[in-house]
């Protein structure tokens, strides 16, 4: 039997197709590049420096107030607090209309706020993990508790921001009320966890000696290196198929985008990121320490719902499973999407089912 | 959106020239013979190894470069600080560690294209045995794809890989430290600040503005009272 169902005129004839497609989809990437990005109103509430917490549909609700239709303060929903990663940037949350677990959120009721930590420079350089969690987050927690009346919120921690997060409701419980956790590394040395492995044979001090901040493009290039094929050649080739169509074409931009808009990492952030999680397991030894205080998961006791992708190569399940049964929760949640990292914020079935299961989640408790 | 109109350039130009070949090979082994199909492809993707050379040529090329400019950065370098023969000659020592750290690198990726072709081999006889041979070029590339991306995730999570990749990382770092420590070794000698100065004033400010933070988080009365001056 023949290996391939088609001939040399064949053959030629896609080659022909592809060259075609693949010129009209690069001259339409000239439009689609520009492209918009965003699609929630979001207003400055707190500015620290670079970062800045933003709160979203505040139009809305003015609208309402205007209307004579603004909710009694008694049934306002608890504040609900995203916190990002540093390694991109976080408009993935709200990247389009159609792609915006914000929006989602906002349509399920709930009051969203997010930290948006801005482009370290030089100057950055000596932020360092107790920064980030307990001052940054915490100052951002604290004036939203301040700015709506309430002793605690609730919030959402995105990838290394879930650890974060968990970092945060460990040492300062008092302050959330509930805890989400989404693609969120806890266990760093899974077996099936390839960037892990390869961040153990780091010389940190090094990488931060040399550097001071880490380039984003760094990071990128490890990334990218994880599926090389997949990545670097075959997702460029697939382009071919998307040059009829201008939206598919503009999503791919916004994606494209948001991949190497890589903020620069603080350098001793970073020195003590990777050394306490991805090199010592810090969470799962029950070591870690951020500023002299010991960060003890089993000391959690909010509910936490634990949202992971099943084909995510960059989080393994694995390691965001990790969390069940380390915490002293009595109120703990798993929800898995058949999806990867990014398919997370973005796909079809996660825009659709994520915010109602997490609305329905915060509901019921 | 450089690296989507580089990337989309390479794209182009290999899967034409992935098409082409397999053009060929349709036209030359046509018929019934898929094991010699599949002979001519292996001859055509791993000894030709196309893939491979898009794929990774160009990232061991642009250590190696890294390397290169390393060295002649040296000469400018130790004609301006002409005292650190020892820091031209580290330079010199990291650079060459750089070139052996890319051949290591390079030779455990050596066999990647045999090993990705054998995993192609098990998809396409697989496909034979079930009737259902490669309808387009398109699902020829795509099934080659799966197949280096299965062959290089094996190689990656291998400790060699791990261990040689870390030494490439180290020997790149190295070198660019030697190049920081001549040039601030000249700075020095000229009197202008240098980046170890800039650190320490960086340092001194993230300290203060933490000072601040706290500051503010006090109340009034448990702050230091600064004595008023008199006019």
């Amino acid at each position: 039997m023949n290996l391939f169902a088609f001939d040399a005129a064949q053959a030629r004839a896609e080659a022909r197709d592809f060259v075609e497609r693949m010129r009209k989809a690069r001259t339409r990437m000239q439009h689609a590049s520009q492209a918009q990005i965003g699609a929630t109103p979001k207003e400055l509430v707190y500015r620290e420096g670079k970062v800045a917490l933003y709160r979203y549909g505040m139009h809305a609700a003015r609208s309402r107030a205007r209307a004579g239709k603004a909710k009694p303060a008694a049934r306002q929903p608890p504040p609900l607090l995203i916190v990002y990663a540093l390694v991109n940037r976080p408009y993935m949350m709200d990247l389009q209309e159609d792609r915006s677990l914000i929006r989602g959120l906002l349509a399920q009721g709930l009051d969203v706020y997010l930290i948006d930590w801005g482009y370290p420079d030089r100057g950055d350089r000596f932020t360092g993990l107790a920064d980030y969690i307990l001052g940054y987050v915490d100052r951002c927690v604290a004036h939203i508790c301040a700015a709506r009346g309430v002793r605690a919120i609730d919030v959402l921690g995105v990838c290394q921001g879930g650890t974060f997060s968990l970092c945060y409701t460990a040492l300062r419980p008092k302050r959330v009320r509930r805890l989400l956790t989404m693609v969120t590394p806890v266990d760093f040395h899974t077996p099936d966890n390839l960037l892990s492995k390869w961040a153990r044979t780091v010389d940190v001090d090094l990488i931060v000696e040399t550097f001071g901040n880490v380039p984003g493009e760094v990071l990128n290039a490890a990334f990218l290196a994880l599926m090389p094929f997949r990545l670097m050649h075959q997702k460029y080739v697939d382009l071919a198929d998307l040059a009829a169509d201008p939206r598919a074409l503009e999503n791919f931009m916004r994606m494209e985008k948001w991949i190497f808009d890589s903020p620069d990492q603080a350098g001793a952030a970073f020195r003590e990121f990777v050394g306490a999680f991805y090199q010592r397991n810090a969470l799962i030894a029950d070591t870690l320490e951020i500023a002299g205080e010991r960060v003890r998961l089993r000391t959690l006791r909010q509910p936490i719902l634990n949202v992971y992708g099943l084909r995510d190569h960059l989080v393994p399940p694995s390691a965001s499973r990790a969390l069940a049964g380390l915490t002293g929760s009595g109120d703990y949640q798993e929800l898995a999407f058949d999806t990867g990292h990014i398919g997370m914020y973005v796909s079809g079935r996660t825009q659709r089912e994520l915010p109602a299961r997490i609305g329905e989640w915060l509901r019921g408790r | 959106m450089k690296q989507t109109e580089a990337a989309t350039d390479l794209a182009d130009e290999a899967f034409a020239a992935f098409a082409e070949t397999l053009s060929q090979l349709a036209r030359d082994v046509p018929g019934a013979d898929f094991e010699a199909q599949l002979a001519q492809l292996r001859r055509i993707l791993v000894e030709g190894a196309q893939l491979r050379e898009q794929a990774f040529a160009g990232l061991i090329g642009a250590w190696r470069e890294l390397a290169d400019l390393g060295t002649s950065f040296a000469a400018p370098i130790a004609a301006f600080h002409a005292g650190d023969a020892e820091g031209a000659r580290e330079l010199e020592k990291q650079a060459t560690e750089l070139r052996h750290a890319c051949d290591a690198l390079g030779a455990l990726l050596a066999p990647l294209p045999a090993e990705a072709f054998a995993a192609f081999a098990t998809t396409a006889r697989a496909r034979i045995a079930e009737r259902r041979p490669f309808e387009s070029v398109k699902a020829v590339y795509d099934a080659w794809i799966e197949s280096s991306e299965a062959a290089y995730s094996r190689l990656a999570h291998s400790e060699a890989f791990a261990s040689a990749q870390s030494r490439l990382n180290q020997a790149s770092l190295r070198l660019r430290a030697a190049q920081l420590a001549l040039i601030e070794g000249g700075a020095r000698q000229l009197g202008l600040p240098t980046r170890a100065d800039v650190d320490e004033l960086h340092r001194q400010i993230h300290e203060l503005r933490n000072e601040i933070v706290t500051l503010r988080g006090k109340p009034a009365s448990a702050r230091k009272r600064v004595p008023r001056r008199r006019r």
